[in-house]
């Protein structure tokens, strides 16, 4: 259970949440396993006021998690609470109380005008006239598509249309947030004027509450009062930001530009302490970022010996602050854009 | 209650925007009414080709009129399996509507009633069509007007329910969604007694499209209409009997429809086929 920061209750409440998906019949001749289990036994309580991060790889369980806290998937078991009520037995008045973002999505009524959509999403909700009217034109500028506002969404840039689809997220006025990779594929200036919204949205009024999924470190670093730091379907740490650097800090952040050949593995179990893992690959260089935290009175030297033996060559060297991406990677042991490589690196004592 | 008017208003005029506004206003027009108009002319063509001989008047135009009542069904029954459709893979907005307070329902059921209107017109336009270029008449002075206002009624309520359940089976089912559309659309056009009795159909199917309110709602349209129905097997019931046949049907329709749906529903929620998209 992640530690409370706020007294005035939850506003998200998950016990004992678990979701298993059956596999295809191909799957399942193929690994063995006749179901998938995508949330384990998850526990989260998100207080009223709060902005709470989720971060976690492809496939951590996020997306199941909001899907079924916003009633779009019934759990395999356990219970999940939204503004005090049960997401699986009161879904009518959860609705009520929440809104989704989804990010990456351009979704909306192609023959609709974005003030149209917005005004009708807020009629969805119920909002009346005279508030739905300003609230819309205030989010249109917010979001930066004045111009665009008579403008049929069908007609629309995929930016413009993911822009749109965060204000829908905000016509209601909604109790609870869920924004789930809301500024994915946005341009970074796009991307900072929505998170700062984010944040005076829920500072300006008391009892809102997001829950922001992102692949993006620094976004949770800035937007979130706390995090949980998710992987195959279990909460691994949960705390504030502050305190998860903690956790971490003492010795050296490291990150190494190594170019490889093919099949170079790297052994640092012997290292004692040194939890390492590869980054994305930078394809225009040849080389790929191997990131890891040198203990106090670790020898980086005989890191870079041992990847010397094992025929890499070293480009540059980089040290810096602990940050949440030290905490994933000691929790998760990879980094977030490495999901595909989780079996390599779980250790924490290894890399390849 | 005033809210829920309000919210069925903002799906029924999403409704309007989505069917009506795909094109400019006089391109839509002119299809909205060549199509129920094409629909009449392709049906007379195609009667006259398979008879031999120019049909009994009176049985051409009961089934005629039963073809122009069938543009409910297509625009309702079907169309609102074509409604999750679009939502989920057209517009990726399904997830959105069922999340809010509108809820999936409220949509299908307020964007149903703009198809209801456009079926509406369309039934017109047939009709029309039949009077002046066909000559397929009927005196107005016999039209029984209660029994054929009770019978309409029956018969929208029962295409609306109907649609509930494709409409259903469209969100639990969504690789096959469109067969089961277009499936279904053949499937009561051939059993309901549409474009040939259901005298034809073989006796185990006769009994199936009994059970369906549409064959029922056909003929009572066409008997409270112009006096007399397409179907010998039930030309002898009598107006009580036939209406409470369709009334009985619709009830359980409505049943199957709202129990259907919601149970749909819930397994397509359990199965996480809410926004599974699959086609676009």
């Amino acid at each position: 259970m992640c530690p409370r920061t706020h007294s005035t209750g939850p506003a998200i409440e998950t016990r004992a949440l678990r979701r298993t998906f059956r596999v295809s019949p191909r799957t399942q001749a193929l690994s063995g396993q006749s179901e998938v289990e995508a949330l384990a036994s998850m526990d989260l309580r998100i207080e009223s006021g709060e902005i709470f991060g989720m971060l976690g790889p492809n496939g951590a369980g996020k997306t199941t998690c909001i899907k079924i806290l916003t009633t779009l998937l019934l759990p395999t078991a356990g219970e999940a609470r939204v503004a005090g009520f049960d997401a699986v037995r009161e879904p009518n008045e959860v609705r009520r109380r929440i809104s989704l973002v989804s990010g990456g999505e351009t979704s909306g009524y192609g023959v609709l005008t974005v003030r149209e959509c917005l005004w009708m999403y807020s009629q969805f909700y119920g909002v009346p006239g005279q508030v739905a009217w300003p609230r819309v034109d205030r989010l249109i500028e917010i979001v930066d598509l004045k111009t665009e506002q008579h403008t049929r969404i069908n007609r629309l840039s995929t930016g413009q249309r993911q822009r749109m689809n965060f204000a829908r997220g905000f016509v209601s006025d909604p109790e609870v947030l869920f924004l789930d990779e809301p500024t994915l594929g946005m341009d970074v200036n796009a991307a900072r004027t929505l998170r700062a919204f984010v944040a005076e949205w829920v500072r300006e009024r008391e009892g809102r509450t997001v829950l922001l999924t992102t692949h993006y470190m620094a976004e949770a670093e800035a937007l979130c009062d706390r995090v949980a730091i998710i992987d195959r379907g279990h909460v691994l740490a949960c705390d504030s930001t502050p305190a998860l650097r903690r956790r971490v800090q003492g010795g050296q952040h490291v990150e190494l530009e190594v170019l490889a050949p093919n099949g170079v593995t790297l052994d640092l179990t012997a290292l004692t302490g040194v939890a390492a893992a590869w980054g994305a690959p930078h394809p225009e260089r040849g080389t790929r970022t191997l990131k890891f935290r040198l203990p106090e009175g670790g020898a980086l030297v005989e890191v870079l010996r041992r990847l010397e033996q094992a025929g890499a060559r070293v480009d540059g060297i980089a040290t810096r602050e602990t940050t949440l991406e030290d905490v994933f990677i000691a929790v998760v042991g990879r980094t977030l854009d490495d999901s595909g490589s989780a079996d390599d690196s779980r250790s924490g004592g290894s890399a390849t | 209650m005033r809210a829920a008017i309000a919210r069925l208003r903002s799906a029924a005029w999403l409704g309007w925007q989505i069917d009506t506004n795909w094109a400019d206003p006089f391109l839509f027009i002119v299809y909205s009414l060549l199509r129920p108009i094409a629909t009449g002319l392709i049906l007379a063509g195609m009667y006259w080709a398979v008879s031999s001989r120019v049909p009994a008047r009176g049985m051409f135009t009961a089934l005629y009129l039963g073809n122009a009542f069938h543009n409910f069904v297509t625009q309702v029954v079907i169309g609102m399996g074509w409604i999750v459709l679009e939502e989920r893979e057209e517009y990726e907005t399904l997830k959105y509507v069922f999340t809010s307070p509108l809820g999936l329902p409220m949509c299908l059921a307020g964007r149903s009633v703009v198809k209801l209107a456009i079926a509406m017109f369309g039934v017109v336009v047939v009709m029309a069509v039949g009077w002046f270029a066909l000559h397929l008449t009927w005196d107005w002075r016999e039209v029984r007007w209660p029994e054929l206002s009770l019978a309409l009624a029956l018969g929208v309520v029962a295409t609306v329910s109907v649609g509930f359940l494709v409409a259903g089976l469209g969100l639990l089912l969504p690789r096959p969604a469109i067969q089961i559309n277009e499936g279904l659309a053949v499937a009561l056009y051939l059993m309901c007694g549409v474009i040939f009795p259901i005298d034809l159909l073989p006796a185990w199917l006769q009994s199936i499209a009994l059970a369906l309110p549409f064959t029922l709602w056909y003929e009572a349209l066409r008997r409270f209409l112009l006096g007399h129905g397409a179907s010998a097997r039930i030309s002898h019931w009598s107006d009580a009997t036939l209406l409470g046949a369709l009334a009985l049907s619709t009830l359980a329709f409505v049943a199957i429809g709202r129990l259907g749906y919601f149970a749909l529903e819930t397994r397509a929620r359990r199965l996480g086929r809410l926004d599974q998209t699959t086609l676009f």
